[in-house]
């Protein structure tokens, strides 16, 4: 029977043979009790592990790689100075996205772009490309690639708190109590943002002329 | 307003079709880590034990001030006071008799 600081020994020296390399929960516990019992380096698993998914989270709000970096690095920092008040009872991923979630807000908020940049930008051609994409059951890069760029030029023209509703409710599917529970906001400001979001997308939807486009 | 519905319906069709961007770059971790060196989880505490001693030297100084200026005031009030003392009671302990000899 191996204690769990042996466990983890063996689990670090695989972690450069093996690319990806899960860690249950009770290990996830154990590197965490180290890691506040003043064992920093045992920190660096769970970034490694939990890496993928919070530079995912970051993508969505940030378009430059050197800012997703940014804010991707801030998150594991805030992550590390808070880990005291972690509770064991939650997912240590849940505890993750909430901080990567707040985060990624505070930086929409901070840097807020200038809305100049309009629908003038946008083709019919790129809405025609929505269409095709939807369909198309394996899309080429080209065009995901274009998708990803209308969405996104779509998504900046938001105001902070919309982007962020409807990036969670709408495009991830995720419930009205979810979103409450991440971003801290009660349900019903959630409900209020989410209404007042979608209100906000279709005035700008409302700009561009689709008269001969449906 | 149909419109607008149709082409967000498709919108949100498109983006969530887009797949996630999971990719980090080569040893990311490495570069938090580094970061990390030098700072230290919240100890609230500890913190509350930092303060606590900073908060304690002002304390300590307001605290000789005033005795400094109790001591001092006091003392300087009991010379004066002790000799207005000294006559008020001589003054109380004759008063009586010289009432008495007024009526004799």
């Amino acid at each position: 029977m191996l204690a769990a600081p042996n466990i983890l020994q063996l689990k670090g020296f695989f972690v450069g043979l093996i690319d990806e390399t899960k860690l249950d929960r009770s290990e996830e516990k154990a590197i965490i009790r180290q890691v506040l019992a003043g064992d920093t380096a045992a920190y660096e698993s769970l970034i490694a592990q939990y890496q993928p998914r919070v530079f995912a989270t970051a993508r969505k709000y940030a378009r430059r790689e050197s800012e997703v970096e940014d804010i991707v690095q801030e998150i594991f920092i805030k992550a590390f100075k808070k880990l005291d008040s972690y509770r064991e009872e939650a997912p240590f991923e849940h505890w993750l996205m909430k901080i990567s979630v707040r985060t990624c807000y505070d930086y929409l908020r901070k840097h807020q772009r200038s809305k100049v940049s309009s629908f003038s930008e946008i083709t019919q051609e790129d809405f025609d490309l929505l269409d095709v994409y939807g369909e198309d059951e394996s899309p080429d890069r080209e065009n995901q690639e274009a998708v990803s760029k209308l969405v996104y030029d779509l998504l900046e023209q938001l105001k902070p708190a919309a982007r962020m509703v409807i990036t969670l409710l709408d495009i991830e599917g995720k419930s009205v109590k979810e979103i409450a529970k991440i971003t801290g906001w009660s349900v019903s400001l959630v409900k209020v943002r989410a209404f007042r979001a979608r209100k906000e997308m279709r005035k700008l939807l409302e700009n561009f002329n689709q008269e001969q486009y449906l | 307003m149909k419109k607008q519905n149709d082409i967000y319906e498709r919108l949100i069709r498109a983006a969530r079709k887009l797949p996630e961007n999971e990719q980090a770059p080569y040893a990311f971790e490495k570069r938090i880590m580094a970061q990390l060196r030098d700072v230290k989880p919240v100890d609230n505490v500890a913190m509350w034990a930092l303060g606590l001693w900073k908060a304690a030297v002002p304390c300590v100084a307001v605290m000789l001030l005033i005795t400094t200026w109790a001591t001092l005031s006091t003392s300087a009030e009991a010379n004066t006071s002790s000799e207005s003392l000294a006559s008020e009671l001589q003054l109380t302990m004759t008063q009586p008799l010289e009432a008495l000899e007024q009526s004799w």
